[in-house]
């Protein structure tokens, strides 16, 4: 069978100059996505550099199979918000088109443009373009304008990838949005875009799609879009409620933060209904290119203080509401403002929730906020805290801006207690990690936010998926028919297995390359195991120290398959292919 | 009028029944449904037929412009398609499908639009759909510009001459089955038998894409965040 080739769109913002690499050997070894944009970061950047100046690269990646099975793209960069292996995911029409324009291993930029600039991506025409005009603009005025700007000069409607002042100051953990519901959050990739000068990517493909056979693939997405399970999946859940569909069995069973982790259950939860949000505010369904089972429930709300529009997704959005003791009523509010002003509302709404915890327990002052009397669940201090936080204006905002690490060592030791943040520089916003039937703490506890997994490499959307396991079997089964049908390499289910295990490996050997060690930055906060929480129904939760280390070893030797300091086996480096990363690694001592 | 106007009608068989209570009877005893999970599969309708749009279920998945495609060149490229989907931003993203609706014989802009006697884009009575006689076309586009819904396209990688939806009916046999009816997973889109609206075609149906844009857009307003640009999108 024909094999497809897989290109890659190289743009340098420093020289101004673009190339097409073939990069079909690599995605065959790493898959796309944060598979290939591993493969990137490590070759390209230098040990030691900081993700904010010009040597960091941002992988906007896609793969063979990208469009299939959801429509997803996985970005790569050194992370600011870690300094260490940093990754994406965003959905939406971006990664469509870049596949039409046969990227389908996506746009990698390189060094720092010298003005504002967005960059443009017509098929084969890239250019890089003024933006002065837009610096500084929020999220949807910046969309809006270069959406319309650009249908009037070519009569296409552009996929695009915004960010607002979020980025453009700096701020740890920016995000990158498109079409005002979809967000690509993780690692604070709106400081990369911001640190290159470069406010948007605006993408448009009109070329038939770069599949290896257009029948098997057709074939297989007809069996998806027409196939029972997907009909069951998008008319009873995410056709309705949009990923707040589990909201209700996770908050009752203790399964969120509440208080800043004070607690696992409040009466707020009440207030946090995907079934009132959905019967009061939703305006229609909308879902990804490609997608049979589309899951994002746009709201508008009309109010006397306001119109307020947008999308809640249950991780980033819903999850957090308890951690600042708010319900969706207040949520839908601050998510409208978030959405413009373009930060990851899971790591701005735990550092907010600790503001005003530590503002509650007077570590820090009315002064420091700059004069916001921070109360739990103030609606409207909130909003004033989130644009302080944006700009950095006053001490304790222009901390918090900078990540949970920087603000704790400005707010001092006695503020550690307090702070409800995990391995990856990360806010545990959402899923409790003392809540064990949950098996998120793990997750928390041994994370260092790189891109791994066979589902951000194969770009393929966990909540499309379901039907699709239905159909096909295993992910690993499901990757294997589609990479055969888009792409005509034949691998077989331990191949695939070997590929996700590489990819994981690796991303871990870039943070491990960056100073990260597990021994020094994977932990679950002090209060996880002293201060114990109730669920609804009145199961209480702690985690003992002794129990945690055991997990945590399991953890790490049977899941993740590292030694149990959690660091990679060399013997497994040279079985996949890695070993080229052993004398990086060697004299570091990081190696198993 | 060029067609008669039946109150009710068998989806099935186009039996014209008289009252609601009729067709049930008729369905219940004539055509016990095939119920398939969340579609119900009817057999095309034998008379002029259109594809119609639900543009509050359309999610924008773009399923159908691929299948139209696929239908007639055998390659997935949504720009090949005779059906298509735009994508606003009202500023919440909205998905809005554009299909040929095989205007009756008063409206149909794009015949009467054609500099070519007889016209070379014209409604095949056999055929009961939309065609384009290529031996004469001239490819001067004048159809694409006269069709208020902008339903005609035109792609030089795949023809030199415009698509027109033929509802499937690639070879002109007569033998209609609109492919992106048949995979629409929101079921959007419906493949009526003229006949059985009560009216022959609705005004709305000739609207086009910015148009509905602009009517969907009015259930978000007023919104009073300055940075809500649109619509109208042209100016």
């Amino acid at each position: 069978m024909a094999e497809i080739k897989v290109n890659l769109l190289e743009v340098d913002l420093t020289t101004e100059r673009s190339q097409v690499v073939d990069v079909t050997d690599d995605v065959k070894t790493y898959l796309g996505g944060c598979g290939l944009g591993n493969k990137l970061i490590w070759d390209l950047v230098p040990q030691g550099t900081d993700p904010l100046s010009p040597g960091n690269i941002l992988h906007i990646g896609v793969g063979p199979i990208t469009g299939l099975i959801g429509t997803k793209v996985s970005c790569s960069f050194l992370s600011p918000l870690t300094g260490w292996a940093g990754e994406a995911s965003i959905s939406g029409c971006i990664g469509d088109e870049l596949m039409r324009a046969n990227y389908n291993a996506g746009i990698l930029v390189r060094g720092r443009a010298r003005k504002p600039v967005y960059l443009f991506v017509y098929n084969d025409r890239v250019e890089i373009r003024d933006a002065s005009d837009l610096w500084g603009q929020y999220l949807l005025k910046t969309e809006n304008t270069l959406r319309k700007r650009l249908y009037e000069e070519t009569g296409q409607e552009f996929g695009a990838l915004c960010i607002g002042p979020g980025g453009e100051n700096l701020v740890r953990f920016a995000n990158a949005t498109s079409e005002n519901v979809h967000s690509a959050s993780n690692g604070g990739i709106g400081a990369v875009f911001g640190s290159k000068n470069l406010k948007a990517i605006m993408v448009k493909g009109t070329r038939t799609l770069p599949y290896a056979d257009h029948n098997k693939v057709w074939q297989l997405k007809k069996t998806y879009a027409m196939h029972p399970a997907t009909m069951v999946q998008k008319l009873s859940e995410w056709g309705r409620y949009g990923a707040n569909d589990g909201m209700r069995a996770l908050l009752n069973y203790g399964g969120d933060s509440f208080k800043n982790g004070h607690s696992s259950w409040d009466p707020v939860a009440d207030k946090s209904d995907g079934y009132i949000h959905e019967l009061s505010y939703r305006v229609w369904t909308h879902g990804c290119p490609g997608c049979a089972s589309p899951c994002f429930q746009p709201f508008f709300k009309n109010t006397p203080h306001g119109a307020f529009s947008g999308e809640l997704r249950h991780g980033n959005t819903c999850g957090l509401c308890g951690n600042a003791m708010m319900g969706f009523d207040e949520v839908e509010e601050i998510n409208s403002l978030l959405e413009e002003l373009g930060v990851d509302a899971e790591n701005v709404q735990g550092l907010m929730a600790w503001a005003m915890d530590l503002y509650e327990n007077g570590i820090i002052t009315r002064a420091d906020l700059g004069g916001i009397d921070l109360k739990w669940g103030d609606r409207d201090a909130t909003l004033e805290l989130l644009k302080k936080i944006v700009y950095k204006e006053g001490r304790a905002p222009a901390a918090l801006a900078e990540g949970w690490r920087h603000a704790i060592d400005v707010f001092g030791p006695r503020s550690k207690w307090y702070a409800w943040y995990s391995s990856a520089n990360q806010a545990i916003a959402r899923y409790e990690p003392r809540s064990k039937q949950h098996g998120m703490g793990l997750s928390h506890g041994t994370g260092h936010g790189g891109g791994n997994g066979l589902f951000d490499a194969a770009t393929m959307c966990l909540f499309a998926a379901f039907p699709v396991f239905e159909i096909w079997g295993p992910p690993q089964e499901v990757a294997r028919t589609f990479i055969a049908a888009a792409a005509g390499w034949e691998l077989s289910f331990e191949q695939i297995n070997d590929i996700t295990q590489r990819i994981n490996y690796f991303s871990r050997c870039i943070s491990l390359r960056e100073g990260f060690h597990p021994e020094k930055h994977s932990f679950l906060p002090q209060r996880a195991f002293e201060e114990s929480v109730t669920n609804k129904y009145g199961t209480t939760s702690v985690w003992t120290r002794e129990e945690w280390e055991e997990a945590r070893k399991n953890y790490y030797v049977q899941v993740l398959k590292l030694t149990e300091r959690g660091l990679p086996p060399r013997g497994e480096l040279q079985r996949l292919g890695l070993d080229f990363v052993i004398p990086v690694l060697e004299p570091m001592g990081v190696l198993g | 009028m060029t067609q008669e106007i039946v109150k009710y009608a068998c989806p099935y068989c186009d039996q014209p029944l008289e009252t609601r209570a009729a067709l049930k009877t008729h369905l219940e005893t004539a055509h016990p449904a095939v119920p398939v999970w969340g579609r119900e599969v009817y057999p095309p309708p034998k008379r002029e037929a259109f594809i119609d749009a639900d543009v509050m279920k359309c999610t924008g998945c773009g399923l159908c412009a691929e299948a139209c495609s696929m239908q007639h060149f055998g390659v997935i490229n949504k720009d090949f398609a005779r059906i298509y989907v735009r994508n606003f931003l009202l500023p919440l993203p909205k998905a809005i499908v554009v299909t040929c609706c095989q205007c009756q014989a008063e409206e149909r802009p794009c015949e009467k639009a054609c500099p070519i006697t007889p016209p070379a884009i014209h409604f095949d009575e056999k055929t009961l759909h939309m065609v384009i006689d290529r031996d004469r076309c001239s490819g001067c586009l004048l159809c694409q510009e006269a069709c208020g819904t902008e339903a005609i396209r035109f792609n030089p990688d795949a023809s030199d001459k415009p698509l027109v939806c033929d509802l499937c009916d690639t070879g002109n046999t007569g033998e209609r089955n609109p492919r992106c009816v048949r995979i629409c997973p929101t079921t959007a889109l419906y493949y009526h038998n003229r006949a059985e609206r009560i009216r022959p075609l609705r005004d709305s149906s000739r609207k086009s894409a910015d148009e509905k844009a602009v009517m969907v857009a009015r259930r978000l307003y007023p919104l009073t965040r300055e940075s809500i640009a649109y619509p109208p999108w042209r100016p």
